[in-house]
């Protein structure tokens, strides 16, 4: 049976199905076209070829040897076909000027391909599974510094990322940081699925860590003279005191030098006034030169306390207060025993005070004991001067107790070093 | 009646000079000699005492300074004398806004401090024009102005500039410009020698 024998839905069911290849042809060569796909667009556009011509020759066969009714069916089709091909060729040929003109103008998918691969940071997504998704150039080159070699799976290099900054072999550093995405990904057509996806970027920091060790060294440089700049102030204070004590001295033997010469001129003179007056110079000379030879006692802590204690008739007995060393502690113990000192002339009928320090595991124990106290077995108060004392106290870390029963008891406890 | 006079020194020689001289004098009489300014208040509130020459610089770093402050605030009728050797430049305006009657630059000529006693218990108040002058390196400490001196002051403690220019409320530029001035005017070479040269001649010092 010859196709021409067919009868007219046949024929029209012929060219129907040649005019939806064409149009499958055109959707899917300007598919090809914007998937840059130019070999499978240059086929898709030649695919049209075939078909033209197999519609040509039946079209052809049925108008030879049909009536004029069934060549309707294919001299109509036929024409519009031939429009139908104008008009789609035109519109691929301006499509294809349009389209390149405008990828050159607009930001496409390539363009953030493109831009992606520029990038300077590294950039790597990948799965669960530590399958990638997508890596840039940047990061490759990164891990290839760091590993020596490509990744076949993320979490292999993950897993090294113990801190977050990474040094390679030429010196670069890199620091890392990870986060996490949810994404949509399209399985088939317009079928969707949820994915966990993991992002890694790499940020090249190697001006910044050297600038910063540089800025360490420089800082290390900084404290060592700013230590050495307090040590040598410190020395100051006692080359001070010890000026102070030249300068006297100086002073006293300038004075001395000025008597003797007096002394050799009035040893002529007939001035009796004169010379009682030098003769008394000479007393108040040699009774400091007799201090000047002893030697310069090191600083007694209790001499000032002992000095206010007979100023306000309390009887002070100090038991190893030679123990106290640390600078902060006899500077608490001196006011502890102040207060303990003026609270014996104002609060208590005997004005005896005994203080013993005490060096017990590490700590200093600071006893102030008063025989008798005013307010027995009544709660102590802490107020003005034991307030202050109590704020003292706290600020170095220490402890005090304050009992007052038969007797009036202060203990303060203290670590060794504060 | 003679007036209770308390001594307030930690160094020896001094201390025993300032006793002789008042026991020499018919004006005044030696109650008490302290080495520690902290306890000057508590003694003054509790025994009578009309003078006290006090010492800025005392035992474990406490400031006579402060204890006259301390003392003008609750027993304003005790005059004070302030007594030193030592050329810082800040201590005379200090003493006069803490109210202290007289300030004095340690000598030997006992007249000349009788002298200043008298008069304080007039009423007079005794103060220098100016301190001592001290050379350091090209220059004197007259040459350095007031804020080259507070900036030198801070440069005892070993803070950067910035830290300097925090405390004292001006830009770290503006620190940096005046230690360059300083280095410059004393041709000394380094700002760690400018600090340790001015605090050895006690031009500053770091205190209290």
């Amino acid at each position: 049976m010859r196709l021409i024998d067919l009868p007219i839905l046949g024929i029209a069911i012929f060219t129907s199905i040649i005019f939806i290849l064409f149009a499958l042809l055109f959707v899917i060569s300007i598919y090809f076209y914007r998937s840059k796909k130019h070999l499978l667009f240059a086929l898709s556009i030649i695919l049209n070829i075939p078909l033209v011509l197999i519609f040509v020759c039946v079209s052809w066969e049925i108008c030879n040897n049909g009536n004029a009714f069934t060549n309707l069916f294919v001299i109509a089709p036929f024409y519009i076909y031939i429009i139908y091909l104008v008009v789609t060729f035109t519109f691929l040929v301006l499509s294809i000027i349009f389209l390149q003109k405008w990828y050159r103008n607009n930001i496409t998918s390539d363009s953030f391909m493109d831009a992606f691969d520029k990038m300077e940071e590294g950039v790597l997504y990948f799965d669960d599974d530590g399958i990638c998704l997508l890596i840039n150039s940047s990061m490759i080159t990164i891990l290839e510094g760091i590993l020596s070699h490509h990744i076949s799976n993320a979490y292999d290099f993950f897993d090294l990322l113990n801190n977050q900054i990474i040094s390679t072999k030429e010196g670069k550093t890199y620091k890392f940081i990870s986060s996490d995405l949810s994404i949509n990904r399209r399985e088939l057509f317009f079928i969707y699925k949820k994915i966990n996806v993991h992002e890694l970027i790499a940020f090249d920091i190697t001006d910044l860590s050297n600038a910063n060790k540089q800025l360490q060294i420089d800082n290390e440089k900084i404290l060592l003279h700013n230590q050495s700049l307090m040590e040598y102030n410190k020395n100051m204070q006692n080359i001070i005191r010890n000026k102070e004590i030249l300068s006297a001295k100086i002073r006293i033997h300038d004075e001395m030098n000025n008597l003797l010469l007096k002394t050799s001129y009035l040893l002529t003179s007939d001035d009796i006034k004169e010379k009682k007056e030098i003769l008394n110079k000479w007393k108040k000379n040699i009774l400091l030169l007799c201090k000047e030879a002893t030697s310069e006692n090191e600083e007694n802590i209790i001499d000032d306390l002992l000095t206010l204690a007979n100023g306000v008739g309390v009887s002070v007995t100090f038991h190893n207060y030679q123990l106290l060393k640390n600078e902060e502690v006899i500077k608490l113990f001196i006011y502890a025993a102040k207060e303990s000192i003026l609270n014996v002339a104002k609060h208590t009928k005997s004005k005896e005070l005994n203080i013993d320090v005490k060096l017990e595991n590490g700590k200093y124990c600071l006893c102030f004991i008063n025989e008798n106290s005013l307010n027995k077995n009544k709660p102590v108060s802490l107020g003005g001067g034991l307030k202050e004392l109590q704020r003292h106290v706290n600020s170095l870390n220490g402890i005090m107790f304050v009992e007052s029963n038969d007797q009036f008891i202060l203990t303060i406890e203290v670590d060794y070093a504060v | 009646m003679p007036y209770k006079t308390l001594i307030v020194e930690d160094q020896m020689m001094p201390r025993q000079l300032f006793e002789i001289f008042v026991k020499n004098s018919q004006e005044f009489t030696h109650v008490a000699s302290l080495s520690d300014a902290s306890l000057a208040l508590a003694y003054c509130q509790n025994l009578p005492v009309d003078l006290i020459l006090m010492d800025v610089y005392t035992a474990r770093n406490s400031s006579g300074l402060l204890a006259a402050r301390d003392i003008k605030a609750s027993l304003p009728n005790i005059k004070i004398i302030i007594v030193t050797s030592l050329a810082e430049y800040s201590w005379i305006e200090r003493a006069k806004k803490y109210g202290v009657d007289s300030f004095w630059y340690k000598e030997a000529n006992e007249e000349n401090i009788i002298e200043v006693m008298k008069k304080t218990m007039k009423g007079e108040h005794i103060y220098p024009n100016t301190t001592p002058v001290i050379k350091l390196g090209n220059v004197t400490n007259h040459d350095l102005t007031m804020r080259e001196l507070e900036i030198l002051k801070e440069m005892l403690t070993g803070d950067s500039n910035a830290e300097i220019a925090k405390r004292l409320c001006i830009s770290a530029g503006t620190v940096k410009r005046h230690i360059e001035n300083m280095i410059s005017k004393t041709g000394l070479h380094s700002r760690t020698e400018l600090a340790a040269e001015a605090g050895r001649l006690g031009i500053v010092i770091r205190d209290f």
